[in-house]
């Protein structure tokens, strides 16, 4: 009996000691848990994403530069830095970016590629394209590509800076690697429609008119933009290719008189085109044309011989 | 005892540093670092994991899935192909002339609720491309056609009866060729003011604006404490709360409000700042809107070329006023002035 009672009161303390170990290690745990801040999830990036990490000396390779944010951006710049004695940069292309206009399109300066843009309402999401770079390995290395002066600013109404991360991608470049081409998608498309718009503004141009526009391609992207003004309407086939004025936004207007059909030619890197025309604000009225007055006085002129010819007698 | 002891340390770093770990791989750290190394979809090049991406589908066509003609697309997700854009011209009748279905057409249609009879305006990639006007009931509709596959980034905005506009409601959306996509259950945030820029300190201040036809209004003031307070709208969506100041500490306050109808709730409006203080200031309309660098009321691509030509050159007196009054005022046009310009984005 005394036994019995003895090996009760073992176990008691045995399960009270069990109990107050787990208490213990609970207690901690729950400690170290509260204790070690968890890292606070980055509210934007800028990355790199590519289809390799290792090509061959002559290959070519397209380098994405991505963002992702969990909070609302409508501003974006940096500075792509790239090792020039590595690799050549072939092309950079801004087909399906989410930036939908370049304050700076993104521009190759020796070993750096400058941008800067805003889309109005702003970019919440994952993976969204900043622009293609297309690069040619020259020799053997490791070419590390890096963002640097990276700025976002949230869509708030003050441009308050996001917090930014930039995560680097190394590129390994062997001679034994294999060499594979590039596969670019055929683009067939033109580049989506537009509406060119005149202005004036006294802090512009010396308050002279002025055309802006702005389009995107969702291939290849916009190669360049080309304007021809013309008095006369024409069909846009009919504009000789050397009557085109290559150009960028804003375009002050040869004719500040705005008496000329103005066409917007739109280019992608392809080559499809998307032309736009803006009728005249002030048409040339038909009396204003030297050439119909010169049909009408040889009209005048071969009445005139006619009636002295045949009638007069 | 001292056995005891040391099992229980033992167990004790054990367990510990599971949990550390696991905190440790919860807190995300991990997920960044392998961003850059995952499949993205929506590069048209089909990573791993991938069926299709894109352009990018792995050479298949509508032939591989029975039909003779069409556009194959792939899934958003790129988890699988889309074959709506695929199809089989019905066979000519004997002796007949040709026929078929014509190929789909790519589109997108919004839908939703704005202001009754108030218009709402669709901007594609920032610039205007429908424009409509929202029905008694505040509904509207938009079809979008003719697009490329693609992103886009699509917004609606809505003008109140005093011709306050509402904020930009933005929708990335990736447009798959030969497909409709439908943006439905759209609710357009309410316009919200205020009749005083200043109010006395246990006075009335009067907060108002206009959304959906006969909807609740949660308007939020901003104080030590948040005071949600309820209002409706009548049938032209307008309401108005005249809300007692007593509760409030002197100083800057804000308020914003949200609409409610039918179990469908609209984000937050935009937020109007008032003053508590000693007197009385009735609100004047601004005169002025951010952004709008011509003046015209609109804030688009002209004034975007403004500020692009200024950009990081030294601004003109005129110019340098325009910068105060229009946008942040630091004498110099940079990367803010852009964002505050994109905020208040017309088109």
């Amino acid at each position: 009996m005394v036994k019995t009672e003895s090996k009760l009161q073992f176990n008691i303390q045995n399960y009270f000691k069990s109990f107050k170990f787990l208490f213990v290690v609970f207690s901690f745990s729950l400690l170290i848990f509260i204790l070690i801040p968890a890292k606070p999830i980055i509210a934007a990036e800028f990355f790199f994403k590519t289809e390799r990490e290792e090509i061959g000396i002559g290959d070519e390779v397209r380098i994405n530069l991505l963002f992702s944010s969990n909070q609302n951006i409508n501003a974006f710049e940096g500075k792509l830095i790239f090792p020039s004695d590595l690799l050549d940069l072939r092309d950079i292309q801004d087909g399906n970016t989410i930036i939908n206009l370049w304050i700076e399109k993104p521009k190759a300066e020796e070993n750096e590629i400058i941008f800067s843009g805003i889309t109005p309402g702003g970019f919440k999401g994952e993976n969204g394209l900043i622009f293609s770079a297309f690069f040619r390995s020259k020799k053997e290395g490791t070419a590390v590509f890096s963002i640097e002066q990276a700025s976002a600013l949230l869509h708030d109404g003050i441009g308050t800076a996001a917090e930014l991360s930039v995560v680097d991608l190394q590129l390994l470049i062997k001679e034994e690697a294999e060499v594979i081409p590039v596969d670019r998608a055929p683009d067939t498309n033109p580049p989506e429609p537009f509406t060119p718009e005149i202005a004036r503004d006294s802090n512009l141009f010396e308050g002279e008119w002025f055309l802006v526009f702005a389009t995107q391609d969702k291939d290849s992207g916009i190669a360049y933009y080309a304007i021809h003004e013309s008095r006369r309407k024409k069909e846009a086939n009919q504009i000789s290719p050397k009557d085109w004025t290559e150009t960028e936004s804003p375009y002050v207007l040869q004719d500040q008189e705005l008496r000329s059909y103005i066409y917007v030619k739109a280019v992608d890197r392809a080559g499809n085109e998307r032309i736009e025309v803006i009728e005249p604000e002030y048409p040339v009225n038909w009396y204003e044309i030297w050439w119909i007055w010169g049909i009408i006085v040889i009209i005048g002129l071969v009445i005139i011989y006619i009636v002295r010819r045949f009638l007069w007698k | 005892m001292c056995q005891l002891s040391g099992k229980i340390l033992f167990l004790l770093i054990i367990f510990s540093l599971i949990l550390g770990l696991a905190d440790f791989a919860l807190s995300g750290q991990g997920m960044v670092e392998t961003t850059i190394i995952i499949s993205i979809c929506g590069n048209n090049v089909i990573d791993e994991g991938e069926v299709c991406d894109g352009t990018d589908l792995a050479g298949k066509t509508c032939q591989d899935f029975g039909y003779t003609h069409g556009n194959l697309a792939c899934s958003p997700a790129c988890d699988a192909f889309n074959i709506s854009g695929c199809y089989t011209p019905p066979s000519p009748p004997p002796g007949g002339g040709g026929g078929g279905a014509p190929p789909a057409e790519t589109k997108v249609i919004f839908s939703g609720r704005a202001y009754p009879e108030r218009k709402v305006t669709l901007l594609k990639d920032a610039q205007i491309s429908a424009t409509t006007v929202a029905g008694p009931d505040a509904k509207f509709y938009i079809s979008l056609s003719g697009l490329s596959a693609g992103n886009y980034n699509f917004s609606l905005y809505t003008e109140d009866n005093r011709n306050e506009r509402s904020s930009l409601l933005t929708f990335p959306i990736y447009v798959t060729a030969g497909v409709t996509t439908h943006v439905s259950g759209i609710f357009i945030s309410p316009t919200i003011d205020v009749d005083k820029s200043e109010v006395k300190k246990g006075d009335v201040i009067v907060i108002f604006g206009q959304s959906t036809a006969e909807s609740e209004i949660t308007i939020i003031v901003s104080s030590e404490e948040e005071i949600f307070l309820k209002a409706s709208t009548d049938k032209d969506g307008v309401y108005l709360y005249n809300f007692d100041t007593v509760p409030l500490s002197m100083g800057q306050h804000h308020t914003k409000s949200r609409s409610a109808i039918e179990g469908e709730v609209s984000p937050y409006s935009k937020t109007v700042g008032f003053l508590v203080g000693t007197k009385n200031v009735l609100k004047e309309k601004p005169g002025i809107l951010l952004g709008d660098l011509n003046r015209d009321g609109r804030i688009n691509l002209v004034d975007f070329s403004i500020a692009a030509y200024w950009y990081r050159r030294s601004l003109s007196s005129a110019m340098k006023e325009i910068e105060c009054e229009r946008l942040n005022c630091d004498g110099k046009i940079n990367l803010v002035d852009f964002s505050i310009m994109a905020y208040y984005w017309t088109g």
